[in-house]
């Protein structure tokens, strides 16, 4: 009954997320992630057909695309396109990509909590998280676009999980080296899940003292004992190279030198502009150290974090009677102890690493997606302990499955508002959108092409229309060029270079960029066309120059 | 257990009542006309020359129209900028801007809006004109020759400042922070051009209050990697200038340095001044020129 449960929400997960692409627009990032997946895919197509697809020039020329970045995801865009352009469209297309990595995050995380909670309990605490992650705002959208970050999520997140399972099965061992693999292959922040996970693996077999029932041994004089190594830690370090580089062929010439480069480009990262509590970051010193958690704070719908958090005290006995007695039986109480503690590190690190790193920090949330995944499970098993708390009590569980619907129906309604500006949601903590907005908060970020802009722009703009963004509109030239392709933007509508050159000017509210202020001093006379508020806080502004 | 469940119960529930009122509500509105009129009146009657006057981020540009012919800004402006200017505030009284502390006068100008003045949070030495917090699209021009402007810098750069039209991409305003004599500089970015004037205006400034002056703080130089490239390059000179007449001239010779003039100027006549070289080739001149009320009593040449 469970099993088929869980199916249902995973095709429910799928089949919502796929409703929603059309909603979604283009990031700035999708023109790179895209169209570098259609190489690559395009190669592995003349790869098991005859020619010279394994050469160096061969490889060189379809992986010289975006090579700053792990192929993997990629494979999945370009495959997508492939597979689904005749019926999605060449965007929508890649995009299944990203939406089945997303899908896939769900099926681990009923996967992870059936197994440590057993099959009845691990579907109400999985359920609930996978509900909660579907209408999480923000990762929704990530949910949707041909990025990185959701699809090194999702393998995170699965290498996690089954680096929790190998602590009781020695496959699982083999197979987080595997998926660990595949996630460094995905995103460069995946390695960082060997922090946690070891601390995990400390906490759970470090002994601090012996006890006096315990008998001393030491070891014949001329020999090393070493500390238990988890297996799936071995696993990880044998396999993750291999398939790293088996999976980026990329690094199949000049190895060491393109290695190099590749961590290079990420240790010295150019800066991105990142507004926050009223202040532009774009190098060094970047955001200070507390910027992610909070923006994690700021954006999570607060029903999620409350819960979360019940679920993390609840569980605190439990994981500390589990710490104390590291060497008795497997139990279920151990198993759950070992679940939550394991959701707990992950997530904390998730944002941990992005707070410590010393580099730049921008892009919202962007940059810690696992941290999500691992908050909504504490959640849901934050919703079970509520449940059991109500005992068998009628009244008091049903109050509990109200309490978590009208949580569900938060968010919805947060899902619901912001829709495909999801990017611009806040929580009730600063006041939503408008009060963000106020303390100093981006409103907007990643440039995004929103899709009922373009649909104004079809239906009001004269014929030829030339259209300049600002403060950024390189980033439209080349989201709105897939538009064209897509046969989604009329195809005499063109984003020009200069804005002297342009009839309408599109002013996109982005405070991070420097010539913003000088960008509406200088057209506030201008009339509008059409703008477009959320919360009360102006977007975008269509402005007319011809006037 | 049970008020373990409702405190629980209630929390979340409380959490997610407090999402959903976001969810469903529409938004603070948009400001009328006639308050927005208001608002204006009310930020002029407070503002006097070298305040800095900013407005809500939630206006839109329908808002912003309303304040044209006032040079307005819709940001908190840094601390270091507060601690010596004036800053008055137009903001929404549904979601004000956090980060003034508190203010010295708050007028309630209608249902949505209010005005505040901030008075300097720093030294008694008053900011009434910098160059790098009051760039604006008519602050720059190359003439060539003197006294002909060929080019009004006055196009808004991605990265900040204005761009000079018809000018090489290195010829624009911007406030940057630049490595200048073995330091970081926050400055100007005025590159020179040969055989041609780069002009830049400090406007007309109102008589300080009695016992006091306006005194011009000049300083400049070019970045010591242009020096350690440029073995032999040109000197860089900015000449200050009031009603024709020369106050000062600030020298700046191929070395790594940080130079420095400062003259009382006069009120109600604007300021240029006027940087000229032999030959540009890697000038990357930075310059930083504020105008400061200080006390009779201080000492203002050097």
């Amino acid at each position: 009954m469970s099993a088929w449960a869980s199916w249902f929400l995973v095709l429910l997960y799928l089949g919502v997320q796929l409703r929603a692409l059309p909603m979604v627009g283009l990031t700035d990032d999708d023109d790179f992630y895209i169209s570098a997946g259609i190489a690559y895919a395009e190669w592995l197509g003349r790869a098991f057909g005859p020619g010279e697809a394994w050469s160096r020039a061969e490889i060189d020329r379809a992986f010289t695309h975006n090579h700053e970045h792990p192929p993997l995801a990629k494979y999945a865009f370009g495959l997508c396109h492939f597979v689904f352009r005749g019926w999605l469209g060449p965007i929508d297309a890649a995009r299944v990509g990203t939406v089945l990595f997303s899908t896939l995050l769900a099926w681990v995380l009923l996967w992870m909590a059936r197994q440590h909670l057993g099959h009845r309990r691990g579907l109400i605490a999985g359920g609930t998280a996978v509900l909660l992650l579907l209408t999480l705002p923000r990762f929704f959208f990530h949910s949707h676009v041909a990025t990185l970050d959701v699809p090194v999520a999702s393998l995170y997140v699965l290498a996690a999980a089954l680096a929790l399972k190998a602590e009781r099965a020695a496959w699982a061992a083999w197979a987080a080296g595997a998926a660990f693999g595949l996630a460094c292959a995905t995103k460069l922040n995946a390695p960082f899940l060997v922090v946690p996970y070891v601390l995990f693996a400390v906490l759970v077999r470090y002994r601090r003292s012996r006890g006096a029932d315990e008998v001393a041994t030491s070891p014949p004089a001329g020999t090393l004992r070493l500390p238990a190594v988890p297996l799936a830690l071995v696993a990880m370090a044998i396999m993750a190279p291999v398939v790293f580089v088996g999976t980026w062929p990329w690094l199949w010439h000049d190895t060491f030198t393109r290695l190099g480069e590749y961590v290079g480009f990420h240790l010295n990262h150019y800066g991105i502009h990142f507004l926050y509590f009223g202040t532009v970051f774009h190098q060094n010193p970047f955001a200070p150290w507390h910027a992610p958690f909070v923006m994690a704070f700021v954006t999570v719908p607060l029903a999620t974090s409350a819960l979360a958090g019940f679920g993390i005290a609840a569980a605190a006995c439990r994981v500390r009677n589990r710490l104390r007695d590291r060497t008795g039986p497997d139990s279920p109480e151990r198993r759950e102890a070992d679940l939550v503690l394991t959701a707990f590190l992950h997530a904390l690190f998730a944002v941990l690493v992005v707070a410590l790193s010393g580099g730049p920090k921008y892009g919202g949330a962007k940059l810690f997606m696992p941290f999500f995944p691992f908050w909504c499970l504490l959640a849901g098993y934050g919703v079970l302990r509520l449940l059991e708390l109500a005992g068998d009590r009628l009244g008091l569980r049903g109050a509990a499955v109200g309490v978590f619907g009208l949580a569900l129906v938060s968010q919805v309604g947060l899902q619901n508002k912001f829709g495909g500006y999801a990017l611009s949601q806040y929580n009730a903590s600063v006041n939503g959108l408008a009060g963000a907005t106020a303390r100093g908060f981006e409103r907007q970020y990643y440039d995004v092409a929103f899709p009922d802009l373009v649909a104004w722009l079809n239906e009001a703009g004269p014929d030829d229309l030339k259209v300049h963004f600002l403060p950024n509109n390189w980033e439209y030239v080349r989201t709105y060029r897939w538009y064209r392709r897509a046969g989604a933007l009329r195809s005499d509508i063109k984003v020009v270079r200069d804005v002297r050159d342009a009839d309408w000017l599109v002013l996109t509210h982005e405070r991070r960029f420097a010539r913003y202020r000088n960008d509406l001093l200088v057209y506030r006379t201008r009339p509008v066309l059409r703008e477009h508020r959320l919360d009360g806080v102006p977007l975008w502004t269509v402005l007319d120059l011809e006037r | 257990m049970s008020f373990r469940f409702w405190a629980v119960a209630g929390v979340v529930s409380a959490a997610a009542v407090a999402d959903l009122s976001i969810g469903m509500r529409s938004g603070p509105p948009p400001v009328s006309s006639a308050e927005l009129m208001d608002g204006r009146r009310a930020l002029e009657a407070r503002m006097k020359r070298g305040d800095i006057a900013v407005h809500s981020p939630l206006f839109g540009v329908e808002e912003a129209r309303h304040l044209d012919g006032i040079r307005t800004r819709p940001d908190l402006p840094a601390e270091a900028v507060r601690r010596g200017r004036r800053v008055v505030l137009l903001d929404r009284r549904d979601a004000a801007i956090s980060g003034f502390g508190e203010p010295q006068d708050r007028l309630i100008v209608g249902p949505t809006l209010f005005v505040a003045t901030f008075e300097p949070t720093g030294s008694a030495e008053v900011t009434v004109f910098d160059l790098t917090v009051d760039l604006g699209p008519d602050t720059m021009r190359v003439e060539r020759p003197r006294g002909q402007t060929v080019s009004t810098c006055g196009e808004p750069r991605r990265q900040g400042g204005f761009q000079c039209l018809g000018q090489p991409e290195w010829v624009y305003a911007a406030p940057r922070t630049l490595r200048i004599g073995g330091e970081d500089r926050a400055c100007l970015w005025a590159h020179p051009v040969t055989g041609a004037a780069v002009v830049l205006s400090i406007p007309a400034l109102p008589a300080p209050p009695a016992g006091r002056r306006m005194v011009l703080e000049l300083q400049g130089g070019l970045t010591d990697e242009a020096v350690r490239r440029t073995p032999g390059g040109a000197p860089v000179t900015t000449v200050a200038m009031q009603g024709g007449r020369t106050l000062g001239r600030l020298v700046v010779t191929n070395r790594s340095d940080w130079r420095r003039v400062t003259r009382v100027i006069e009120p109600g006549s604007a300021v240029e001044l006027v940087t000229t070289t032999t030959h540009d080739g890697r000038r990357h001149y930075c310059l930083s020129a504020r105008v400061v009320e200080r006390s009779v009593s201080e000492g203002a040449s050097s």
